[in-house]
């Protein structure tokens, strides 16, 4: 495929048409009950259960400090990505089609009627998502030990049973 | 196969490992036999072609076992079975009973393992047991049986029978069931009943925390009752009265041994507190079995698999002595074996190529282990030829699986996932050990439903590695369920001691004679569009975490609850306030509070990073002191009074103890004693003071040693007062509010 060839997938959110390039994306799903999730930077709008997996919705708009998005409800449209083994929903309005449009200049495709499409950066919001949460988090590293330590990769926190004592049984 | 030349494959330990296993697997096994033969439908076809696989199954596990007489016994038992399927035997109750009997003489057969006497004695009766229905010999030597796939001889059909050689030779009565390194008995329990002691062991604390606050009740009870005698003493004083003095004596004494006999009681409490933690790590523990057993599994998988395909391979295992649950290890067996073959059929080159390339002949898979919090983290690495990228994008767009432009936009490593997908394989032909397309597949959706996961990486001609990360322990946690604006949460049940209603102005609440901070959930967890004010008494939960506690009042209280804990994955996890998740039963996330991260938010002295959060209740708060003194009891009078004052006070017995604590914590004001062992008062006040971070707390002495010396030693080391025992509250209030504080 040439260069200025991009596979896509065209969505609106508020009114306006953007696209994202479809490597990211894995799939195209309808989001179940979300669970708002309190403390959260309004990036992370909330989690729901995907086939077992907890997965956190988030809003385009919010990471990409245009204003706060519609609340996610169960049944709206999202597309899911993966970046770096990290799995996030990504609420859309609506998608509107798959296809394989030629890039414009800065960041955006032509669709059929050569109008231009301004294409999001999935990997840049989940990067994004995980900066604000770490924010929150904040500087109370020299606060008096950590009580519970978490694993760095996974986030779980090491210990959670028993007198805070044994692992999780 | 005799004991010696199965030390050659095994060593001792591993031996007894693996009979222990086989112990397992053959329990369960006999129990499915008789399950079938005296279940509904037994005799059918379907019954006696079952019981005869789960025989075979367990002659072939025998046999790699190296425990000939069970093999012996299972392949008569089979024959016995055969003759049914084959029609030269109806199915008759005799025959189901005689099964049975069969069944449970091999069983206890095989639990004799310990005392080789009894085991050939139960033999024997087993023996006698078949005879009528196998016709076998007694005393027979048991059938070579290299065959151990349980499909291929069943595939014959009734020829099992016919496996049977007939060199019989006299006397099977041989001892190898009690190898010296497997003479230990072991214990075999369902796991469920493990989960029902922990869960007992669970309800004991919540019962020992409600007796702990009963205790607590009784002290208070006890110190009110030693100041109405104090009163009645003071009335009496002077009124003459014998026998009103008397009364009074009494009561005083009765007082003593009240106040002794609960102080007792608590010292008594805080040691079923530790008895009962390390009862439960103790059965977390019986779950639990090292890596070791798993091994030892892959390992003659893997020899299987390079036996069948003439790769020479070695393996090498690192961290065997790693833990993990028993269930966890159970399931993810056959997927590791999977892994295992797939290195084996796809990996590692054969010895002529691998020399060609430069390599060892002998190819090298690397198995290792290793906790990580509460996950482990299973490898596995072989040095072979890598996933050939290129060809399997090829292959992917020619099997019409993956679209051209979408194979041309795929990262390698986006490729090489594409081998979890169902149906793709990077191999051309399906042979018996891997390339079907149907391993790797299911090997993740395993994995998945543990709660673990799996990646893939591979460099072309370097070789491949598997990253599997697995839970510690699937067996599910307790936790208190409630709501907050409409929204379930979940606290683990271990930090939580009690559900108890509050009001909710209040910013302290009373809990086993001392004054907790109360954290409104409703306001921590505003959402948005929450409402504002709530009733005016709600219900709380008690949570105790590190020797503190706080009340949370919440808008309902559900009831404990099992959950399955999943992991927040890297978006959530940074979020200070929350454990972990659960999934509901009818699928909704629920979040899981994290104690710790409660606890910092409602005593003050840990920095916060959100004032909204810190704000209230620190301004409800005096503080938090530290009293230091080597008698309990003024360590329990001072604790007592300035808990009254909204202090949240910890307690040292030594000045070394309170040093420790003072450089972890905070302290907002330190009252300490003189003498005390160890590290006295003076000194730890001159350690303090060239402390930068309690160069500035305010100290309160309480001696019973006050001179004129004292005193000036004290003002020059900036002590805020000096208190003479017996230390009353008045004196203790004048001191700390002397000065407009």
């Amino acid at each position: 495929m040439p260069d200025d060839l991009k596979n896509v997938i065209v969505f609106t959110l508020a009114g306006v048409r953007s696209a994202a390039e479809l490597r990211w994306v894995r799939e195209v799903i309808s989001l179940g009950f979300v669970t708002s999730v309190p403390t959260a930077p309004p990036g992370i709008a909330g989690a729901f259960n995907l086939r077992g997996h907890l997965v956190p919705v988030l809003d385009i708009a919010a990471l990409a400090r245009a204003g706060n998005g519609a609340s996610p409800r169960q049944g709206d449209s999202a597309l899911l990505v993966e970046i770096d083994g990290v799995s996030a929903a990504l609420r859309v309005d609506k998608v509107e089609e798959v296809a394989t449009l030629p890039a414009a200049d800065a960041g955006a495709v032509l669709d059929g009627r050569g109008r231009p499409v301004p294409l999001i950066d999935p990997a840049a919001l989940v990067r994004q998502a995980i900066a604000d949460a770490n924010a929150v988090r904040g500087d109370d590293d020299d606060a008096p030990a950590q009580p519970t330590p978490r694993d760095p990769t996974t986030g779980a926190r090491v210990r959670l049973a028993f007198d805070g004592d044994t692992t999780l049984g | 196969m005799a004991e010696r030349d199965l030390l050659a494959d095994f060593d001792p330990d591993e031996l007894a490992m693996l009979r222990q296993l086989f112990r397992d697997e053959a329990h369960e096994a006999l129990e499915q036999v008789t399950a079938r033969a005296q279940g509904a439908g037994a005799g059918s076809l379907e019954a006696v072609l079952e019981m005869m696989r789960t025989t075979h199954t367990l002659k072939g596990a025998a046999g790699t076992v190296g425990l000939d007489a069970v093999v012996e016994l299972t392949h008569a038992l089979e024959g016995a079975l055969a003759a049914v399927r084959n029609g030269q035997r109806p199915w008759t109750p005799a025959f189901a009973d005689a099964v049975v009997e069969i069944v449970d003489g091999l069983r206890a057969h095989i639990d004799a393992h310990a005392d080789p006497a009894v085991a050939a004695a139960l033999a024997n009766r087993v023996r006698e047991l078949l005879a009528p229905w196998a016709e076998l010999p007694r005393g027979r030597r048991p059938p070579r049986d290299d065959d151990t796939g349980p499909t291929r001889a069943l595939d014959g059909d009734g020829t099992v029978v016919d496996e049977v050689d007939a060199t019989a030779t006299g006397g099977v009565t041989n001892p190898d069931l009690s190898g010296s390194h497997d003479a230990r008995t072991l214990l075999r329990v369902e796991p469920e009943r493990v989960d029902e002691l922990m869960s007992a062991a669970g309800e004991l604390l919540f019962d020992r925390n409600r007796i702990e606050r009963r205790v607590q009740l009784l002290r208070t009870l006890t110190r009110d009752l030693g100041r109405v005698r104090q009163e009645l003493r003071d009335q009496l004083a002077g009124a003459g009265s014998p026998a009103l003095g008397a009364i009074e004596g009494q009561i005083a004494t009765l007082s003593t041994q009240l106040a002794q006999t609960s102080a007792a009681l608590l010292d008594e409490t805080e040691a079923m507190r530790r008895t009962l933690g390390d009862l439960q790590r103790g059965l977390t523990r019986v779950r639990m079995q090292t890596a070791r057993a798993l091994f030892a599994q892959l390992a003659r998988a893997l020899r299987a698999a390079s036996r069948a395909t003439g790769a020479k391979v070695e393996l090498r295992t690192r961290g065997e002595d790693t833990e993990f649950d028993k269930t966890v290890a159970e399931k993810v067996t056959d997927p590791l074996i999977q892994i295992l073959r797939n290195a084996v059929a796809h990996g590692i080159e054969p010895p002529a190529e691998r020399v060609l390339r430069g390599k060892a002949a002998t190819g090298v898979i690397q198995i290792a282990a290793r906790a990580e919090g509460n996950l482990v983290v299973v490898e596995i690495a072989d040095d072979g030829r890598g996933v050939d990228v290129k060809k399997l994008r090829e292959r992917l767009v020619e099997r019409g699986r993956w679209t051209a432009a979408r194979a041309a936009l795929a990262s390698d490593d986006e490729v090489v996932a594409a081998l979890f997908d169902p149906g793709v394989s990077s191999r051309d032909e399906a042979d018996e050990l891997a390339g079907r397309g149907v391993g790797l597949d299911l090997v993740r959706e395993t994995i998945a439903r543990l709660g673990g996961e799996i990646r893939m990486s591979s460099t072309p001609g370097k070789g491949t590695t598997f990253t599997l990360r697995l839970p510690v322990s699937t067996a599910v946690t307790h936790a208190m369920l409630f709501k907050v604006h409409g929204q379930v949460y979940a606290l683990p049940n271990a930090q939580v001691i009690d559900v108890i209603t509050v009001d909710a102005a209040s910013a302290t609440w009373p809990v086993g004679g001392e004054r907790v901070p109360v954290v409104e959930l409703s306001r921590l967890l505003a959402t948005p569009g929450a409402t504002g004010d709530g009733p005016a008494r709600r219900p709380a939960v008690v949570v105790a975490y590190a020797d503190k506690r706080l009340v949370c009042s919440v808008d309902k209280v559900i009831g404990p609850r099992e959950i399955v804990v999943k992991q927040l994955g890297p978006l959530l996890a940074p979020l200070p306030l929350y454990a972990g998740a659960t999934i509901s039963g009818s699928g909704k996330v629920q979040l899981i509070l994290d104690p710790a991260a409660l606890v910092r938010t409602a005593y003050p002295g840990h920095t916060l990073t959100d004032p909204a959060i810190a704000e209230p209740v620190r301004a409800s708060l005096s503080g938090r002191a530290l009293v230091v003194d080597d008698s309990r009891a003024i360590r329990e009078a001072l604790m007592s009074m300035l808990a009254r004052e909204g202090w949240i006070v910890d307690t040292a017995e030594d000045g070394v103890r309170a040093w420790g604590l003072a450089q972890e914590l905070h302290y907002d004001l330190i009252v300490t004693d003189l003498e005390m062992p160890r590290l006295g008062g003076l000194e730890l006040i001159g350690k303090l003071r060239a402390d930068r971070r309690t160069a500035q707390t305010p100290i309160v002495i309480v001696s019973s040693r006050v001179s004129p010396e004292h005193r000036r030693r004290a003002r020059e080391l900036g002590v805020r007062g000096l208190i003479a025992k017996p230390v009353t509250r008045r004196k203790l209030l004048e001191v700390l509010y002397a000065d407009g504080r």
